[in-house]
């Protein structure tokens, strides 16, 4: 078992070096070591700062979110038993889409509260956030009302449903330039961390990860169901909210500053499972952040593929990865239960 | 041992049985019956503390139940469930593995004496052609050995099962009860159970526990025939006649 | 004469029927028709008779196709204008009366139009987008006004209406002049031709004065268009009218290679290898722009050192003020890139972005 977190870390460390290496823009791999060595090019000033406080943020960015949205997949699908449950299952971006929305449909891009005012993009991040850990504080308290996963599931669809109609209410109201906006902003986008944010991004990141790793050993004790759970020790009820903690921080995270990104929490645990071959939480979720991080690197390295200088957007991409894996889990449902 | 001290179990304010007294001691299995909707789940649930009880305490050597942490009452008492696991890619020896789970660190790694113990169980549960299989390759008769294996790892003084032959043919319920039975002995637990198989429990329990018109009755099959008590409980089946006379003959 | 009036009555009630609903005289081609001679545009073939014109539009997509074919009526007199700028020049043709209904109401400038909607004098249409059927059912407009883009799939329930539907498709011409020169199609629709006339040979005149003085300078300074928008910059292409502006205003257009008639999204790693050159920065944005809050948002905007001459689309009439009038967004441009010639300018569209704004 070790061997295989050992190939995916190398897999991991290559894939981080070809992500600065490769980019749109054709810069000479002799040029880019020599820029990460600390040198200037001479005749392209902006190919520094084009690796520098491009290329490498982009890198970390994507390798943080994917292990973060994988880990929230994970998470989620064995707090739930659900194979199809993924960061979007429990409506916490969905609050950071609204926040969004209202930000960019109905402010039209600033707010200020008293003196202080912000816009750009630090404003869409703190409305993100602020959307998303409403909707995880909602949760939280709800979980402690209900007792029950399913009805926080279901809670979790509604919350999409009506953020989703509000949204559609904004758009109608809004702008051209606020739609377009808006609508660039849901493609995702690895890009949109520089260095200033970045440090702000990696602490809540690793945090969220850091807290996950806590949750290893309740996780493989809920594998056997909540009374078997319960009997071994496991403080359900605790673990549910600080379960719900960290997808929510994951979560919110992710979505403020890159915005959504779909298909690789719900892909990445079942891609572990299928390599690992285990359902052990000990060796599932550092093979689901390694993954999740190859993966979301993959991924921002294709969107550089046109070679015209145009991108892909990652909206367009993870889908195409995380489809086939989908349908694979689905069919492999189908022969256990024969339906 | 378990003292029982007035125990009144249910659910809200609603009372399932009443004013229970009753002791189950060490190195003994019990088998609980009654009809259906009598209150032996209930009883398997408020014994294992997943429901408090309404009135009353449950005394678990001397201790009460409701003063044990959830970390105490995960070493004192273990269960067998008719919950039906399902864990794709998860070995037996793993499952078994998981009622270490109380004594393991952070992140519930084995050490060498716990996969000894690990071992031990699966021997006892008389499973260990089966350890390297996986849980959702076994019948239902191994599955069941495997979650029996993995309550004897947890190595709890107590072990409640709820309907262990539930799903078994006839000659698994006879093997079951028989292992039960062995463990107890050998081990010195307290093994509890409920069962519908009226005639093995009979057969092969230390003590029955019988719930008949809202009171538990409790005894060993001798003293239960003789007090009448048996007789009672099998009238409705009219089986009272056939069982008795069967078990008097042998 | 009683004996024929009711066989006469319906035979004229379907015809008018027919002619209400399909707009057109059913007497065969008489007469010989002016044909228009555009001196630019390209897209258009107008053929004026005395009470009506036809009009044949191509499809700016696919050069082979056609967009619409139309004969009319003319002067159209209720008109259902869809874009604020076509309000625009039906305003300053003088012909206010023709415009029955229009959409978008908050991006109308023009006093005299929201009194009317006020007034009730000009129907409300709503959203350009999904126009309210009712209401156009209840104008009963000579005409539809739309935008066309491609790919829109048409109206929807609104073509099945039977009224005309004349794309206004001007602003997909590849030069300045030519999406001007529209104007005189726009001016004989509404029974304004001379007026039309005048006014595009006067902005003819003008551009072509412009562009001569321009010819006449040395320098070109290099200029780089627009913003990015979550990690893609769309920058016109080498056939698009903007580009032709660019290039008429005597700037080196820097990314003059990019091929196509509109808008081509590079990533902001491709265009800042460029930009780093660049001399001008002309930005148009909705709303206050902060350089410091740009460069926070996408850090490689810091290593383009180019001053910023920007326009705030939330306040200025830069979109209704220049399609039909491009010698003004020219004269504009000139001022910013070749300050030495005195070009007279009386329209400043741009400003210089200061620390302090």
């Amino acid at each position: 078992m070790n061997y295989k977190l050992k190939l995916l870390t190398v897999l991991l460390a290559l894939l981080a070096v070809a992500n600065v290496l490769w980019g749109s823009l054709d810069i000479p791999v002799r040029d880019v070591w020599h820029i990460l060595c600390g040198g200037e090019v001479e005749d392209h000033p902006a190919w520094s700062i084009i690796v520098l406080q491009g290329r490498l943020p982009q890198m970390l960015t994507a390798l943080l979110t994917g292990m973060a949205l994988g880990t929230c997949g994970l998470l989620l699908q064995t707090a739930f038993r659900n194979p199809l449950a993924g960061p979007s299952i429990l409506g916490i971006d969905s609050g950071a889409n609204l926040g969004v929305a209202i930000v960019l449909l109905l402010l039209g891009g600033t707010a200020s509260i008293g003196s202080l005012t912000i816009g750009g993009h630090l404003l869409v991040i703190v409305a993100a956030m602020a959307g998303a850990l409403s909707i995880m504080s909602l949760l939280i308290i709800l979980g402690r009302l209900l007792h029950s996963g399913v009805m926080l599931l279901i809670t979790g669809v509604i919350i999409s449903y009506v953020t989703g109609s509000i949204i559609q209410l904004l758009n109608y109201s809004a702008t051209e330039q606020g739609v377009f906006s808006f609508v660039m902003w849901g493609m995702g986008n690895f890009a949109s961390v520089g260095p200033e944010r970045l440090p702000v991004f990696c602490i809540l990141c690793v945090l969220g990860l850091l807290l996950a790793l806590l949750l290893i050993k309740p996780l493989d004790a809920l594998l056997l169901g909540d009374r078997y759970a319960e009997n071994l020790g496991v403080r359900i009820g605790r673990v549910r909210q600080l379960l719900l903690l960290v997808t929510g921080l994951l979560t919110a995270t992710t979505t403020a500053f890159c915005g959504p990104i779909s298909f690789i929490g719900l892909a990445v645990p079942h891609l572990a499972r299928l390599t690992l071959g285990t359902s052990s939480h000990r060796t599932l979720m550092p093979a689901t952040m390694l993954i999740g991080a190859n993966l979301a690197l993959a991924c921002n390295l294709l969107s550089t593929l046109p070679r015209d200088g145009s991108l892909i957007p990652i909206s367009v991409i993870t889908p195409l990865i995380g489809a086939p894996v989908v349908l694979h889990v689905m069919l492999g449902q189908n022969r256990n239960t024969g339906i | 041992m378990i003292e029982l001290q007035h125990l009144t179990i249910g659910y809200g304010n609603r009372a399932v049985l009443t004013d229970i007294n009753q002791t189950i001691p060490d190195g003994q299995m019990i088998c609980l019956l009654g009809a259906n909707g009598v209150g032996k789940s209930t009883l398997l649930r408020t014994l294992s503390g997943f429901i408090p009880p309404l009135s009353g305490k449950v005394l678990l050597q001397g201790r009460e139940l409701s003063s044990l942490s959830l970390s105490e009452l995960s070493r004192s008492v273990s269960v067998v469930l008719t919950e039906r696991v399902e864990v794709p890619n998860m070995k037996v020896v793993d499952l078994v593995g998981m009622g270490r789970s109380p004594y393991t660190g952070f992140f519930g790694t084995l050490s060498s004496e716990d996969r000894d113990i690990v071992g031990k169980a699966i021997e006892m549960a008389g499973i260990a052609s089966l350890a390297g299989r996986t849980t959702d390759t076994l019948s239902d008769g191994e599955r069941q050995k495997a979650m029996l294996a993995k309550a004897l790892a947890q190595q709890t003084q107590v072990i409640l099962l709820d309907e262990p032959t539930a799903f078994l043919d006839f000659h698994a319920k006879a093997n079951t009860l028989r292992l039960l039975s062995q463990l107890a002995h050998e081990t010195g637990k307290s093994i509890f159970l409920s069962t519908h198989d009226v005639e093995m429990a009979l057969r092969l329990s230390d003590i029955l526990w019988i719930v008949l018109e809202g009171r538990i009755l409790s005894g060993t099959t001798d003293s239960l025939t003789q007090d009448g008590t048996l007789k009672r409980f099998l009238e409705p089946f009219e089986l009272s006649d056939l069982q008795t006379s069967h078990i008097q003959g042998s | 004469m009683r004996r024929l009036k009711l066989p006469l009555v319906a035979l004229l009630f379907p015809l008018a029927l027919l002619m209400a609903c399909s707009g057109n005289r059913s007497e065969g081609s008489s007469g010989q028709g002016d044909t228009l001679l555009f001196r630019h545009a390209r897209n258009l073939t107008v053929v004026t008779y005395p009470d009506r014109m036809e009009v044949t539009m191509r499809n700016p997509w696919d050069t082979t196709g056609i967009l619409g074919s139309y004969r009319l009526s003319t002067p159209i007199r209720n008109a259902a204008v869809f874009g604020s700028v076509h309000c625009a020049l039906f305003h300053e043709l003088g012909a206010d009366d023709a415009v029955g209904g229009i959409c978008d109401l908050e991006y109308i400038n023009q006093p005299e139009y929201k009194e009317g909607v006020a007034k009730g004098r000009i129907a409300n249409l709503g959203n350009s987008l999904q126009p309210n059927i009712e209401q156009i059912i209840n104008l009963n407009p000579d005409a539809l006004l739309p935008s066309p883009f491609e790919n829109s799939g048409g109206l929807g329930r609104v073509e099945r209406l039977g009224i005309p539907v004349i794309w206004c498709a001007d602003y997909m011409e590849s030069t300045p002049l030519a999406r001007a020169e529209w104007i005189r199609f726009y001016g004989r629709l509404v029974g304004k031709a001379e007026r039309a006339d005048s006014i595009f040979d006067a902005v003819e005149k003008r551009y072509q004065d412009l562009c001569s003085k321009v010819r006449n300078t040395k320098s070109r300074p290099r200029l780089l268009p627009e913003m990015p928008w979550s990690g893609q910059w769309t920058l016109p292409g080498s056939g698009s009218s903007s580009a032709k502006l660019y290039a008429d205003a005597g700037a080196e257009y820097l990314f003059a290679y990019l091929e196509g008639s509109g808008g081509i999204p590079l990533s902001t790693e491709k265009v800042v290898d460029k930009a780093v050159n660049a001399d001008i920065w002309l930005i148009k944005h909705h709303g206050k722009l902060d350089r410091r809050q740009m460069v926070a948002d996408t850090p490689l905007l810091a290593n383009i050192k180019a001053p910023i001459w920007w326009c705030d689309t939330s306040v200025s009439f830069i979109y209704e003020e220049t399609p039909f009038h491009p010698e003004r967004l020219l004269e504009s441009l000139i001022t910013i890139l070749h300050p030495e010639l005195d070009v007279d300018a009386t329209y400043n569209y741009f400003k210089l972005l200061t620390v302090e704004d």
